[in-house]
């Protein structure tokens, strides 16, 4: 069973999708920001897929980004779907196009693009 | 008897001081002269004719023999006679001298020389003439009034011209050539004939009548008494210059520099001068009310410190340059609060063009600057209160949309549940679509550019796909025409479909639902053209001036039931300048409208985002 890492600040949100995955067969682990997600990450990093809002409070996803980079250089190939509600500015500038999701979420969108991921990592 | 009265005669006549002859026969011999007589020519001419005696004397040889002719007595005044080579004047009375039977024997000289007297005479003559003429020429108005009554015996043609009576004055006593003269005046002239005191006086004002009426004239004038030898008045000398223009000049720029100064003074704004080097001289009342300085040159200390260096480069600059001085700083008032103040000025330049001086204001600015920042806080609040609000309004649609999805994928068979989740879905859809437009439309009121993800597109299958979702819901009314059947291109492909949707539905609302809605599609030069057009109502020339501002409706539209926010044309303008392209509008009565997107082939170098 793939596991895939929520990292989200809006329960309804983060809920929904862990309802989601679930129903499609994946393990998920909940995060409601950067700080909570690197504390995990600590002690266990078996994933195959990070989910990653921009915006939130505490550590956002920007920083977040920079941070696993620096702490868990070993995680480097471990695929992270960006989710974000602002406009094309907010994204890192060479992120991968195919790593990008626009809320409002589209379900069959955000599937396809963890399928996508997780089994190019696999294949990996 | 007669012998002895002639000798006594004679006797008399040697001693007297007068020169005396006596002329004997008609040749004019001297008989008797006296030691004068002998003096006066140098030598004794007794028993010489006088013709003999002195031939050079030709002014009287026929005088004398005309008195030896005719008997009558002749008086000689200041008669010339050349004796030797000399001219010398003499006063001469020629008597026939008779003997008993009353016949004329001779002639009896009595006389005296006044050489002298009339030399000193002539010399007093030439110079009083040398005088008058060159009074008569001198640059000044000269009169001499003569006597008591003050008459007008010379005057100069200065003095007519700046009087300005013509010769009308000549001869006429003061009270006459003057009548319509202050009365005071005539006193002066009348009281310096009087009393020989000098008088002058300048810019001395006089109502004189003239052609044109009474004029009142300005002059510089002096009055001196003229006395004769014996000290006893004889008449007045004027002189006068005409000051007229100079005093009316000086009088209106008097009045101006009033008038100025009245300005300064009731103006709001600080007025100020400066001299060349920038160091203020003056400034009016406002200053001292605001910053309680009576001290034009103490201004940089009410400067706030955080302004003075910046305000004295500035300053300094345009000191250095003449170039016009503005600049905006704060100036502490009395109770210690600084003010905003716009500060202006220019430089006045003297006539070789270096400037002279500064004028200068300042204007208090604070209640502006106040609500300039206020307006842009609460611009800035706005924008941030919207992009928040509609960040925000994202994660609840999107968990809503989440969950409508599950719901579609759950309801499995069941078509009323799929087709009500897709429902959902959509309306979740155009409420994001609504978000994305007022984001959108702020940024371009703003004055942004919207930043687009370019990327390869097909524009051909891309509009198709827009039509055939418009097609649903508007009805097949759609005919797409194309120059080539793959029009490639790196646009956005969600701005392609926004300026799609908007231009389509706004020909959908505003056009005539029984006629077709044409798109057409051109490639050309590097360039890709994408025009909608619908048939109905023109648009009014004003309306399309204004169509792709932010908020704006056409008066017609405003007064219907279309609805909207009046955005779709500001969004479409907005991508299109986001992709380095423009939008165009026509519209003409009977021809329908055409709304015309020109982009160029590859956008990616006209977007900051671009990949």
């Amino acid at each position: 069973m793939k596991t895939i890492m929520i990292i989200e600040d809006d329960a309804a949100i983060r809920d929904s999708l862990q309802e989601l995955l679930e129903s499609e067969g994946y393990n998920v682990i909940l995060a409601e920001h950067g700080q909570v997600a690197l504390s995990f990450l600590e002690t266990n990093q078996k994933l195959d897929a990070i989910l990653l809002d921009l915006s939130m409070p505490v550590m956002d996803g920007k920083t977040f980004l920079r941070e696993i980079t620096r702490l868990f250089p070993a995680l480097g190939r471990l695929p992270i779907i960006i989710m974000t509600a602002a406009g094309p500015g907010e994204i890192p500038r060479d992120y991968a196009k195919e790593r990008v999701l626009r809320k409002p979420l589209d379900v069959d969108e955000l599937i396809s693009k963890i399928e996508m991921v997780t089994e190019a990592a696999q294949i990996l | 008897m007669i012998n002895v009265e002639d000798k006594n005669l004679r006797n008399l006549f040697a001693q007297t001081p007068e020169m005396f002859c006596i002329l004997k026969g008609p040749d004019h011999v001297f008989e008797f002269v006296n030691e004068a007589h002998i003096k006066a020519l140098g030598f004794d001419a007794t028993g010489k004719g006088v013709r003999v005696a002195q031939p050079e004397s030709v002014e009287v040889h026929g005088i004398l023999d005309e008195v030896y002719t005719s008997g009558v007595t002749a008086h000689l005044h200041e008669i010339p006679v050349t004796l030797g080579t000399s001219l010398r004047y003499f006063d001469l009375t020629y008597a026939a001298r008779k003997d008993q039977t009353g016949k004329i024997n001779g002639i009896m000289i009595l006389g005296s020389e006044v050489t002298n007297r009339v030399l000193a005479d002539e010399k007093v003559k030439r110079a009083h003439e040398n005088l008058v003429r060159i009074l008569m020429q001198a640059p000044a108005g000269v009169a001499y009034l003569k006597g008591d009554a003050l008459v007008f015996e010379i005057v100069n043609n200065r003095y007519i011209e700046i009087i300005g009576k013509g010769d009308f004055i000549k001869g006429k006593p003061l009270r006459e050539a003057f009548a319509e003269l202050e009365e005071k005046t005539k006193v002066i002239l009348e009281d310096v004939y009087i009393t020989g005191k000098p008088f002058s006086a300048r810019e001395f004002p006089a109502t004189i009548k003239r052609a044109n009426g009474l004029e009142t004239v300005y002059f510089d004038f002096s009055a001196e008494r003229i006395n004769d030898p014996y000290g006893k008045p004889e008449g007045v000398v004027v002189f006068g210059y005409d000051v007229t223009e100079q005093v009316t000049l000086r009088k209106s720029f008097e009045q101006n520099a009033n008038q100025i100064l009245l300005i300064n003074e009731s103006v709001p704004q600080v007025i100020w001068t400066a001299d060349a080097l920038g160091k203020l001289n003056y400034t009016n009342a406002r200053w001292t009310e605001y910053s309680a300085s009576n001290n034009p040159t103490d201004w940089i200390n009410f400067v706030h410190p955080e302004d003075i260096e910046r305000v004295k480069k500035i300053w300094g600059h345009s000191i250095e340059s003449g170039a016009p001085y503005e600049t905006e700083f704060r100036l502490l008032r009395k109770d210690g609060v600084y003010h905003w103040f716009l500060v202006r000025a220019s430089p006045v330049r003297d006539e070789s063009g270096n400037i002279s001086k500064w004028y200068g204001s300042c204007t208090d600015i604070e209640a502006q600057k106040k609500v300039v920042s206020e307006l842009e806080l609460e611009k800035e609040l706005r924008d941030q209160f919207v992009s928040m609000l509609s960040h925000d309004l994202r994660n609840p649609l999107s968990a809503a949309k989440i969950n409508a999805q599950i719901i579609r994928r759950l309801g499995g068979d069941s078509e009323k549940i799929t087709s009500s989740a897709g429902r959902i879905v959509d309306n979740l859809n155009r409420a994001n679509n609504m978000i994305e437009n007022l984001l959108d439309a702020n940024k371009i009121k703003a004055g942004g550019k919207l930043q687009l993800q370019m990327e390869e597109v097909g524009l051909n299958s891309l509009v198709e796909d827009v039509l055939i979702d418009l097609a649903t819901v508007h009805g097949d009314r759609f005919q797409v025409q194309s120059n080539s059947d793959v029009i490639n291109g790196h646009w956005s492909a969600d701005g392609i479909r926004r300026i799609m949707e908007n231009l389509c539905n706004n020909a959908v609302k505003y056009g005539d639902e029984r006629t077709p809605i044409e798109v057409r599609l051109e490639q050309q030069d590097g360039k890709v053209k994408i025009a909608v057009h619908n048939y109905g109502n023109a648009i009014s020339e004003e309306d399309q001036k204004k169509l792709f501002d932010p908020y704006q409706r056409t008066v017609d539209v405003a007064q219907g039931q279309i609805t909207g926010w009046g955005l779709g044309l500001t969004l479409v303008r907005g991508v299109a300048e986001a992709h380095g392209g423009m939008v165009e509008v026509r519209s003409v009565a009977g021809d329908g409208t055409t709304f015309t997107v020109l982009i160029p082939l590859d956008s990616r170098a006209n977007n900051a985002s671009g990949v």
